[in-house]
This record gives C-alpha cells, structure tokens and sequence, in this order.
C-alpha cells in the first residue's frame, strides 16, 4: 500500500474530526463559563454544585464518558419522553467530550478570573459601566487572555480526544486508520499508524502557529 | 454653594468601624486634600462616596438630588458615579484597552456617548495632559507618571461634578510625582471640584482651600491649609506632621 494512498484515505476523516472538534471545544466553553459562574456565586449550594460536576468531569475517563454518553444517555432521555435512537452519533460524540471537558474549562476560566486584578473592577464601575458591560468589555476579554495558554493545551487534549470517538462508530481518522488496518490484514498495520500519528501532530503544530499568532495579537501585558 | 453632601457616613467590615459617622460639605470649586496616617479610613472614605464599597448607613446630596445609602438602586449607583468620578493609587487602567480607548470607554459604556463624540472627547483629554502620541500605548508600555495622566483624563472626560483623587502619586517613582502633580493643580485651577487623599504635605496645602485630617475613621480636623499644616492646634496633627517631615 502506498504512502498516498494511505494519506488520502486517513485525510477523508479529517473532515469529521475537525467538526467534532471545534463544536465540542465551543460547546465545552460555554459549560465552562457556566460552571464558572456557577462557582462564583455566594450561595454553598451553587459552589456545591460545581464542584461536584468539575470533579466528576475531571475525574471520568473521557472514553468512559462517551460510552455513557452514547449507551446511556439515549436512555435517560427516553425516560422524558425523548426517542433519541435516531440521533447522529456525531451528537452524542460531541455532547460526551463537551461534558467530559467541561470541567476543566470550568476550572480553567475560573482560576483566570481570580487572577483579574480587584482594581479593574474598581475602575469600570467608577466611569459608570453597569455590570454587564463591566464583564463583556473589561473582564471577560482580560480572562481570556489570561487563560489562553491553558485553553490552547486543553483544546490540544481535545483534538487528541477526539480520536476515541471511534468507540461508538464514528469515522473519523482513527477509525479509518483502524479500517484500513484491517483490511490489509495488519501488514501495513505500523506504516498507517505512524502516518496518522505525523498527521495528528501537523494538526497540532498548525493550530499551535494559530494560537501563537492569536496570543501575540491579544498580548497587551 | 454647596455641591456635595455627606450626612452620617457610616461602614464597618467584620464589626469593626471603619468609618464613624463621617459628616462633609463641598462646596463648588472646591479642592480638598484628605491627610492623615496609614489606615485611618481615608480610601475607604473615598470609595464609599462613589459607592465602590457600600456605606451602612448614611446620606450623600449632589446636584440636588439626595441618596440615602443605606439601600442603593442600581439606577442611582450607576447615576452617582457619573457624578464622581475617581482616579486610583495604583492607576487601575483597564489593561486590555489603549490609552485612547481607556477614555472612550467610560463615555460610551457609562456617560452612553455616541463613538464619534466619545472619540472627540478622548482625543482633547489626551491633548490636554500632553499624551495624544501615546493614544494607541497600551498600560503595560506606558510609565507610572504616563498611566496616571491617563487615569486623570479618563476622569475629566465625564466631565463629572467632583474628581476623586485616592493617594495619586504614592505609587509613582519621585522624579514621575512633579507630572501628575502639575496636572492636578492645573484641574483645581480650572475650578474642578475634588477631594483629594495624599501622603504629600506640601502638595495637599499646595492646592487645597480646606484640608481635613483622618484618624480612627474620623473627621479629627478640618480647617484651611494654614490651620490645619501651618499652625495645627491639635497634638495629633502635629506629631502626624513632625513624623511626616522627619520621614522626608
């Protein structure tokens, strides 16, 4: 089997993967942001609450989350009166690793906010500013800049993540590599393999560069 | 004509006073420096007037309107400190805005200005303490004494009835302090109503036409320049001075 021809049939799963990521990576954000906010308040019950989630999420293995996502979840809902049986998988791949990551977003988001001087507050309340814009023009960018070299690590363990969705069927590039095994009845087994771990960390160097551009553009310190 | 009103002004944190019923009129173009020891309540003064820190009890009057403080609205939080506007010891530039936007932001998110007059505004401020070539700077490239000047046009660009000033030079290198200082004294020529809180001696009589010593969360004298630094009656205030001088 040729080096090309085992490119061309790993690339065909990028496109999968590259979905799963980006939409889980965003969608574990905002359960981020929420488990921050969450944490935050005043209330026992809230911060309670949010600590059980983050420990569970970072306590779960990410392949056992999809597994429950993808088994167990369906289940749940049926219990509602939702029939998710027809579901894409791609969903509950997404909903699995946006929940198993959530928590360490969560985490992530608040330590940055910690980490927000008092003063900044002080001064966007004395000119006036209502709380919400004091969040959405002065806190927020500054906790993303903040956090971004911890999101860029984390979004790189995603995209590693993202390799286990092959547990429940999805064809994304380890699936392929996997078939493609297979089918050569494991005599090119290693070659495969090693390809597709030098195209997961192209992927990785580019979106490192793109990180690294977005960090140096955002550096105001 | 007096523009300002404290009645009562009362805060504690953890059952410990801060404040002990703090009473003060200002009056229209009125410079007024606050000395007065470490912890004595003098910041805290200060941000329980613009309502960074919430008073216990207590009444404020501006533009006559009166605030019971007690239980602020929002409506009327937000209203007052488009009123008093304050500058920080420690500058407390927004950082991840240039200095140009720095100004801009409180008229367009605070004082709700259109951009463009929002922009026009900045730009004057800037001109006027010599920075419009730093506009695009962020706080990180600017000095101490630069970051200040900034603080002061972020103030002055709302244009708001009285300036509070928390300790605006201690935090700045000796040779930055002249700067910051001229522009203050600049402001309090141009009739700008502020209150001032300083570690300074010389410059709190320098500019003020009343100045006020703090202690144990107390109004312990007020009086001119001249009463309260040149001739003190109070033992108090005249050991604070002596160690003060000594301390230079």
């Amino acid at each position: 089997m040729s080096l090309s021809e085992i490119i061309k049939n790993l690339l065909s799963g990028l496109p999968n993967t590259l979905f799963i990521l980006i939409t889980s990576f965003i969608i574990s954000s905002v359960i981020g942001l929420l488990v921050m906010w969450v944490s935050l308040q005043n209330d026992k019950f809230s911060r309670v609450i949010s600590k059980i989630y983050t420990g569970l999420s970072r306590g779960t293995p990410p392949l056992l989350v999809l597994l429950l996502a993808y088994y167990e979840f369906p289940r749940l809902l049926s219990f509602v009166g939702i029939d998710a049986n027809d579901w894409s998988k791609n969903f509950f791949a997404i909903f699995g690793l946006a929940i198993g990551f959530g928590g360490y977003m969560g985490e992530l988001f608040r330590s940055a906010y910690n980490d927000i001087d008092s003063a900044q507050f002080d001064a966007a309340y004395s000119v006036g500013m209502n709380k919400k814009d004091v969040l959405k023009v002065i806190i927020i960018p500054q906790m993303f800049t903040l956090a971004l070299p911890n999101i860029q690590t984390i979004f790189l363990s995603f995209l590693k993540a993202t390799s286990l969705v092959y547990v429940i069927g999805i064809a994304d590039m380890y699936r392929d590599a996997t078939t493609l095994a297979n089918a050569s009845q494991g005599v090119f087994q290693l070659k495969i393999f090693i390809v597709l771990g030098i195209i997961y960390w192209i992927i990785t160097l580019i979106f490192e560069f793109l990180f690294g551009l977005y960090i140096k553009k955002h550096n105001y310190s | 004509m007096t523009l300002l009103k404290i009645n009562h002004l009362k805060k504690s944190f953890n059952k410990k006073t801060i404040l002990k019923d703090v009473n003060l009129e200002v009056d229209q173009g009125d410079v007024i420096t606050i000395i007065g020891p470490s912890g004595s309540g003098k910041t805290t003064f200060l941000k329980n007037i613009n309502l960074l820190e919430h008073p216990d009890s207590g009444s404020l009057s501006i533009e006559n309107k009166k605030i019971e403080l007690e239980n602020v609205s929002t409506q009327d939080e937000l209203w007052l400190r488009r009123h008093i506007a304050m500058v920080f010891q420690n500058y407390a530039l927004f950082k991840n805005k240039n200095a140009f936007e720095n100004i801009t932001t409180g008229l367009i998110y605070g004082k709700h200005l259109d951009k463009k007059t929002a922009q026009k505004i900045a730009e004057e401020e800037l001109k006027q303490v010599n920075m419009l070539d730093k506009k695009d700077f962020y706080p990180s490239q600017l000095s101490g004494g630069q970051q200040q000047r900034i603080g002061i046009a972020r103030a002055t660009a709302l244009k708001p009835s009285v300036i509070l000033f928390d300790e605006p030079t201690s935090a700045l290198d000796p040779e930055l302090v002249g700067t910051v200082v001229d522009d203050i004294d600049q402001l309090a020529r141009n009739g700008q109503t502020m209150i001032v809180v300083t570690h300074l001696i010389s410059f709190a009589k320098r500019i003020a036409n009343k100045v006020i010593f703090f202690e144990n969360g107390e109004i312990l004298a007020a009086g001119t320049p001249e009463e309260i630094i040149d001739h003190p009656k109070n033992d108090r205030i005249k050991t604070f001075l002596a160690a003060v001088s000594r301390d230079k």
